[in-house]
C-alpha cells in the first residue's frame, strides 16, 4: 500500500476520534482535520498532503459544505472518499462529478471504510463503475426533476418575481405597493400574473409551491 | 435540554426521567457473558469503530487492560443486553447530554471527546 496519511474532515467529533484511532490501530497514519480552530481545511490538508480524505459533507453552520471542498483536495493530489449521512443523491453524486474517488454512507461498516481507504491509498477503484453509473443517473433524474420543478417560476417577470419573493416574507399587497411605490392594483394584477404563471388559485399555495420545490427568489430592490 | 458548553466535559445533571427513543441492540461480541457497559450510539459506523477503540484499550482515556467483551458498543435499533450493568445512551449531536443508566439511577453527562467517553467506561469498569 502506498504512504502517507489518511485525513478525516468530520465534524462529529467522537466519530472522526472514534475512526481515526481505529484506522490506525490497522497501521495507517491517520490526521483528524480541526474544525473548531480558525484554519481552513484545504490549509489543513496541504500540510499534511494526505493520499486520501474521508470526507463528511455536513461540517457545521460555520463551516463550507463538504463538496466545496472536494475539487481543491483533489487539486492538491488527494483522493476523496465522501463518507456521509446524507442520502440526497443529488450532492452524493455532484461530489462524484467533482472528483470524489467514491462516495460512503455511515451506515456502511468500518471494514468498507477500511477497506476503501486501502483501496484509495493503493490507487485502485474505491466504488465499482457500476454503482458510479447508478449514482451519476440517479443524480441526472433528480436535476431534470428539480428543473421540471423550477420551470414555471422561470416564467415570472422579475417584478412578479420580486412579489412572490415579498409575499413568502408575509407581506400584504398593500405592503410591497408601498414599498415599489405602485398602486395596490398594479401589486394586485402581478399576483394574478404569478397565480397564473405557477397554476395554482390562491397566494397561499403560490407560497407553498415556492417553499415545496426550492424556489429561491430574487432580491427585492426597491425603485 | 440544549447543547452544554464546550469545557463542560463530564458534566453531571440530575436526570429525573431519562426519555430515549431505543428499538433495539447489536452485539458486536460473540459473547455469552453479559457486558459489564453498553454504549448505545445512532450510527453504524461510529458503533463499530468505536467497539474496536473501547473493547481493544486504544484510546489514551480508558482503561489500562483491553476490556474486551466487557463493553459492547450497539446502534440504537436494539436493545441493551439487560444483564448489563451500566448503559450509556450517547447522544446523536456531540455536546447534546449523553444518559447513564446505572443500577437505581440514571444521570446526564456531556461527553465531548473520545478520552472522555474512554475515561467514562474506564471507570466504570473499575468500579465493578
Amino acid at each position: 500500500m502506498a504512504s502517507g496519511t489518511v485525513l478525516i474532515v468530520e465534524d462529529h467529533e467522537l466519530l472522526a476520534q472514534s475512526l481515526g484511532v481505529a484506522l490506525q490501530a490497522e497501521g495507517l497514519e491517520v490526521e483528524v482535520a480541526d474544525l473548531r480552530g480558525e484554519g481552513s481545511v484545504l490549509e489543513q490538508a496541504r500540510a499534511l498532503a494526505p493520499h486520501t480524505v474521508l470526507l463528511d459533507l455536513d461540517l457545521g453552520s460555520h463551516r463550507e459544505a463538504g463538496e466545496a471542498l472536494v475539487p481543491g483536495l483533489v487539486g492538491m493530489g488527494a483522493r476523496v472518499v465522501v463518507v456521509s449521512g446524507s442520502t440526497e443523491v443529488l450532492r452524493l453524486g455532484t461530489c462524484l462529478e467533482l472528483g470524489a474517488s467514491a462516495v460512503l454512507s455511515k451506515s456502511r461498516s468500518f471494514d468498507d471504510v477500511l477497506s476503501a481507504v486501502r483501496s484509495a491509498a493503493s490507487g485502485d477503484e474505491v466504488m465499482t463503475y457500476a454503482d458510479r453509473q447508478d449514482l451519476l443517473a440517479a443524480m441526472r433524474r433528480s436535476r431534470a426533476a428539480q428543473r421540471a420543478r423550477l420551470e414555471p417560476f422561470e416564467r415570472l417577470t422579475p417584478r412578479e418575481g420580486q412579489v412572490l419573493g415579498l409575499l413568502m416574507q408575509g407581506q400584504p399587497a398593500e405592503a410591497i405597493a408601498q414599498r415599489f411605490v405602485v398602486s395596490e392594483a398594479t401589486v394586485r394584477t402581478q399576483i394574478r400574473g404569478v397565480l397564473t404563471k405557477l397554476g395554482v388559485s390562491s397566494q397561499l399555495a403560490a407560497v407553498a409551491e415556492a417553499h415545496r420545490v426550492g424556489w429561491v427568489p430574487p432580491p427585492a430592490e426597491t425603485p | 435540554m440544549g447543547p452544554a458548553a464546550r469545557g463542560d466535559a463530564l458534566t453531571f445533571i440530575s436526570l429525573e426521567d431519562a426519555q430515549v427513543p431505543v428499538h433495539g441492540w447489536t452485539d458486536l461480541m460473540d459473547n455469552h457473558e453479559p457486558p459489564v457497559v453498553v454504549v448505545s450510539v445512532h450510527l453504524p459506523l461510529l458503533a463499530e469503530a468505536l467497539a474496536r477503540v473501547l473493547q481493544r484499550g486504544l484510546a489514551s482515556g480508558g482503561p489500562i487492560e483491553p476490556p474486551g467483551a466487557a463493553v459492547q458498543v450497539i446502534t440504537l435499533d436494539r436493545e441493551p443486553d439487560r444483564d448489563a450493568l451500566h448503559v450509556l445512551r450517547l447522544p446523536e449531536t456531540v455536546g447534546n447530554p449523553a444518559v447513564l443508566e446505572s443500577p437505581g439511577r440514571s444521570v446526564s453527562l456531556v461527553l465531548w471527546t473520545l478520552d472522555d467517553v474512554a475515561g467514562l467506561v474506564g471507570e466504570l469498569l473499575l468500579r465493578r
